[in-house]
């Protein structure tokens, strides 16, 4: 494989995976630079989550290779990730997981994902979207250059959701990592993301949102988003244009 | 009365080599807990008999051969499971017993006697010479010094398997887990003398399993661990001293009993 540009983090060319016979991605080639934040979608069964585990190095790929940058530290929040409750664990245990930490460095990230008041609790008694952040917590104190996360909005609502997002673009300010994220919220992730990938066990397009939500192949793959789309991209891309009423308190 | 507090000095070399093998097994336990591999260690110590066996028939110190057995046991394991063979459970029952009837046969062909193949069983803690203390104390300070290495990635590990895989590397936590093993392996290897082929998974398993139900982090729960497994040892010893039951046995129901005050006092 060829060496990668300076600022690419990782990158994969005709990489495949196969479980027995069954073939899950193939010819997947792409890569991610320094600060990107780049988002998968697709329908489910699509190989998105093994791709990410290929990508974080948890799973093998069948044909290619997975290159990193020299010393790539990867933070990876896996679906299922953090719920076997036979290992006693608080939050600031939890967070000292990741080799000794400051108190200082534990306290800014924990205010930062808002869960500062939850430092001594049982980890195993946090709520969905509690284990969520708690679990981010450790990833970011970590200092990754890239996160890697597995539709981590599944168990949230649609407020939690956009908060959520928030707190990715804050993450992405203040520690400079790229981020890798698969989710279901097209419309929501997609106006934060650098780089798209419509995945359905191949790549079936990428670029950026703007025009991944023209392209044929997303379209065929969200039938229903892409007739929406014209509707749905203006709600991100011409939110300086002019005022909504209802959304500003015009209908009072 | 008098009986009671003159301590032979068989009984000291009993409680000393009891209560340092509580405190390893602490440690050695939780992560067989938190992994849930209970089974597996049990699985692994009925194939001790094996090893004391092998010891017999080729005149070699047993710690060796049972830690080797264990080992190769445990390596067994994880080929057919790889293999897919049969389901974990259904490998483990195969894995134990084949061991254990093998390694009875073995002890009667080595010329040991039915009285000494109880011995093997049930252990003999009252029969720990000094000589065995020093064992036990070198092997558990080297295994206590391999856990605290070994500690904080198998916590993560056994928290969260794929998490740890893509920060440490599938390589590197499979490295620590053959070292979990070796760690298992050993321990068992030194503490079958004492508690015996049939018992020694009872001083892992049962004290962890009590701690658990007071502990908030992993190392609370390994220092009440140690502290219910020397408890147990003790109040076992003199159980059996006083009403001369077979002293083993007597410490693990000791900690059984432990356990389910615990669970008692939990669920108040």
């Amino acid at each position: 494989m060829k060496t990668m540009p300076k600022d690419t983090l990782i990158a994969v060319e005709n990489m495949g995976k196969r479980f027995g016979e069954k073939v899950v991605l193939k010819d997947i080639s792409f890569s991610i630079a320094k600060g990107e934040i780049v988002t998968i979608l697709g329908p489910n069964g699509a190989g998105k989550s093994t791709l990410l585990k290929v990508l974080a190095g948890v799973v093998p790929p069948s044909v290619g290779e997975v290159v990193r940058a020299e010393g790539l530290k990867i933070g990876y929040l896996s679906q299922g990730s953090g719920r076997n409750d036979a290992v006693p664990m608080t939050v600031k245990r939890l967070l000292l997981l990741s080799g000794n930490k400051s108190e200082s460095d534990m306290q800014k990230a924990l205010k930062l994902l808002k869960i500062e008041g939850l430092i001594n609790e049982d980890f195993h008694t946090l709520s969905g979207g509690q284990v969520q952040r708690a679990l981010l917590c450790r990833c970011i104190l970590r200092g990754p250059d890239l996160l890697i996360l597995d539709e981590p909005t599944l168990n949230l609502d649609f407020e939690g959701r956009i908060d959520f997002y928030r707190l990715l673009a804050r993450i992405k300010k203040i520690y400079g990592c790229a981020i890798l994220i698969v989710s279901h919220d097209l419309h929501l992730v997609m106006s934060k993301s650098d780089k798209v990938l419509c995945l359905n066990h191949h790549i079936c397009c990428q670029g950026k949102p703007e025009s991944i939500q023209k392209h044929p192949s997303y379209a065929k793959l969200f039938p229903y988003a892409a007739a929406k789309g014209e509707q749905d991209v203006g709600v991100y891309m011409h939110h300086h244009n002019h005022k909504h009423p209802l959304c500003e308190g015009g209908g009072k | 009365m008098t009986d009671l507090f003159s301590f032979e000095p068989f009984i000291v070399n009993a409680l000393l080599a009891g209560v340092m093998l509580s405190i390893v097994a602490a440690g050695i336990g939780s992560l067989v807990l938190y992994q849930r591999l209970s089974f597996f260690g049990d699985a692994i110590s009925h194939n001790a008999l094996l090893g004391i066996a092998l010891g017999l028939l080729f005149g070699i110190g047993s710690d060796f051969t049972i830690f080797m057995v264990a080992l190769g046991a445990a390596l067994l394991f994880f080929f057919l499971y790889e293999k897919k063979v049969a389901k974990s459970d259904t490998l483990l029952v195969i894995i134990a017993q084949a061991g254990l009837a093998l390694g009875m046969i073995m002890v009667a062909a080595g010329g040991a006697g039915s009285g000494r193949l109880v011995g093997f069983l049930f252990g003999d803690i009252l029969s720990v010479t000094k000589s065995d203390i020093y064992v036990v104390a070198g092997c558990s300070a080297a295994l206590i010094i391999l856990l605290k290495i070994i500690w904080n990635k198998m916590l993560l590990f056994a928290f969260d398997r794929e998490t740890a895989e893509a920060e440490e590397g599938r390589r590197k936590m499979l490295l620590l887990n053959l070292l979990f093993i070796l760690a298992l392996a050993a321990f068992i290897a030194v503490a079958v003398k004492i508690v015996g082929v049939l018992l020694v998974t009872a001083l892992l398993i049962i004290p962890a399993a009590t701690a658990r139900f007071f502990s908030r982090t992993p190392e609370a729960m390994v220092a009440l661990a140690a502290l219910l497994g020397a408890l147990s040892v003790v109040g076992g010893v003199f159980v059996s001293w006083q009403f001369d039951f077979a002293t083993a046995p007597s410490i693990v129901v000791t900690s059984a009993f432990l356990g389910f005050c615990g669970y008692l006092l939990k669920n108040r």
